[in-house]
């Protein structure tokens, strides 16, 4: 399964990678885009983040540490092509993406991580997918739920 | 809980790049320093530099490092070259 994670921030990309790292022993194929795409002026979108993103099965959102025209491009971009998706934000960031990503988006809340893993789980019971689909976002999801909450409290 | 950070050589970089493994890096450290000597050394041979240039560019927790006390990194060198 191809898995396509759009991190928010160069300083996100640390869990899309571990997430990547995790995916690939699991069998998954995960994609993230080159730091490259998250500096300097917002560019249209990289030609091989959008191959990547139009193969992708999944779109898995972390947004932790920022919010980069990036990152919402590809997001967007991955509504309009109908993936399956969950959007994780730390809340700083959720008034940003709520109104673009009303049913994907699943904020963290670090003082109840129980009821983030019940919004991912509520959100993959109305998601029209397969299960390994499912299957996929659930985990995916919960580590990066884990990795969020377990990253540096020093974030600007 | 504080970012774990470490300091590489070339040595390590070239064999990290070799088999694919630079991206692995990013789950024991979220910072990885690479110092002015160490890129100058790498600049040295183009396949090296761009291997180096295309690491900073696609890994954001790849950084470069030029702030660094001089005076330790003679301490450090001193102690490396007499043993005791």
């Amino acid at each position: 399964m191809k898995v396509f994670i759009s991190y928010g921030d160069v300083a996100d990309q640390v869990t899309a990678l571990r997430l990547q790292a995790l995916g690939s022993v699991n069998g998954l194929t995960v994609y993230v885009p080159p730091a490259h795409t998250r500096r300097g002026a917002p560019p249209p979108l990289d030609p091989e983040a959008s191959q990547k993103l139009n193969q992708a099965e999944v779109v898995l959102g972390v947004v932790g540490s920022g919010l980069t025209e990036a990152c919402r491009q590809e997001l967007s971009t991955g509504l309009a092509l109908h993936k399956n998706m969950i959007v994780m934000s730390h809340p700083v960031f959720a008034p940003q993406l709520q109104p673009h990503f009303v049913s994907d988006l699943v904020v963290i809340d670090p003082a109840n991580p129980d009821r983030v893993e019940l919004g991912i789980v509520q959100h993959l019971k109305v998601l029209d997918a397969q299960q390994t689909a499912k299957t996929a976002l659930l985990a995916l999801g919960t580590l990066a739920l884990g990795l969020l909450l377990l990253a540096p409290a020093d974030r600007s | 809980m504080r970012s774990r950070g470490c300091t590489i050589d070339s040595s390590c970089i070239i064999a990290l790049d070799h088999l694919y493994l630079v991206p692995q890096l990013s789950m024991l450290f979220e910072i990885v320093l690479v110092p002015k000597a160490v890129r100058n050394e790498l600049f040295k041979v183009r396949a090296t530099k761009d291997r180096l240039q295309l690491i900073f560019s696609t890994y954001g927790f790849f950084q470069r490092c030029d702030g660094y006390d001089q005076g330790t990194v003679d301490f450090l060198l001193a102690e490396r070259l007499d043993p005791v």
